[in-house]
């Protein structure tokens, strides 16, 4: 509060002052940890999501697959075209993985290369 | 099986439509009536023409769930819009490569549903359906 006299001279000034910057900063930090997990929850659950649908798809139909080419009363026509799936089931997994892939990565802080675990 | 027993497959993956079509031919004889949909909305469409026949009843329906355009359980819900004698002729079941419980529970909510599959698909699974038109879990 600053009080002057009728001539407009500082006649005197009360008030309270007090160090805010540690709280604000904290706040903003805590604001931000927020919105970061609020991300990485939603990436989590987009890949829980392609492991249970995209990535068991063509993992359930290469079984599915093999099944009939492995039963003795399915013909050579038949296998032939179950080799033909077989091909693009793997085909559709490999892509998957490298989705996958890039998901994992801008989820967690230190980038993630599935492929090395992979081709070790 | 039943005689003049109708089949309809709805799964945009072809070659689990391949595998089913095969399985059933094996398991029936070739005495069953398949048809294979891989769009959903075709699959409808036959669904619904073959409901306005008075000869549809004892009709199998494998429906897979995840689907573009239109998915399994929006499928059921234009399913349901039929007559009641149209759809009491079908026995519906899911056949899913689906882990997700959320799935799992919906169908077991479902009353139209007899049974969901999680594939592979296998000739037991096949024959079972054929057999008793029932499948549990």
């Amino acid at each position: 509060m600053i009080k002057h006299t009728v001539q407009s001279l500082l006649l005197r000034i009360s008030g309270m002052m007090r160090q805010v910057t540690g709280r604000k900063i904290a706040e903003r930090e805590r604001t931000q940890a927020q919105q970061s997990l609020a991300v990485r929850n939603a990436d989590l659950e987009r890949i829980a999501f392609v492991v249970s649908h995209e990535l068991r798809a063509p993992v359930a139909t290469i079984l599915s697959l093999v099944g009939l080419m492995n039963d003795p009363e399915t013909d050579e026509i038949t296998r032939a075209e179950c080799m033909a799936g077989l091909v693009a089931c793997a085909t559709t997994l490999d892509e998957t993985v490298a989705d996958l892939n890039g998901l994992a990565a801008t989820t967690s802080n230190e980038p993630t290369d599935l492929t090395k675990g992979l081709n070790q | 099986m039943k005689d003049g027993q109708h089949v309809i497959i709805i799964d945009d993956d072809k070659f689990n439509n391949l595998v089913c079509t095969k399985y059933i031919e094996m398991v029936s004889g070739k005495q069953a009536d398949i048809h294979a949909f891989t769009d959903p909305e075709q699959g409808l469409q036959h669904i619904r023409e073959l409901g306005t026949h008075p000869m549809c009843a004892n009709t199998i329906l494998l429906l897979d769930l995840n689907m573009p355009v239109m998915s399994g359980w929006e499928l059921l819900e234009e399913f349901e819009k039929l007559d009641d004698h149209c759809k009491d002729a079908f026995t519906c079941f899911i056949v899913t490569s689906s882990l997700d419980p959320v799935d799992h529970r919906r169908a077991a909510k479902n009353p139209r549903i007899a049974g969901l599959i999680v594939k592979p698909v296998d000739r037991t699974v096949i024959t079972r359906i054929l057999d008793n038109g029932v499948y549990t879990l």
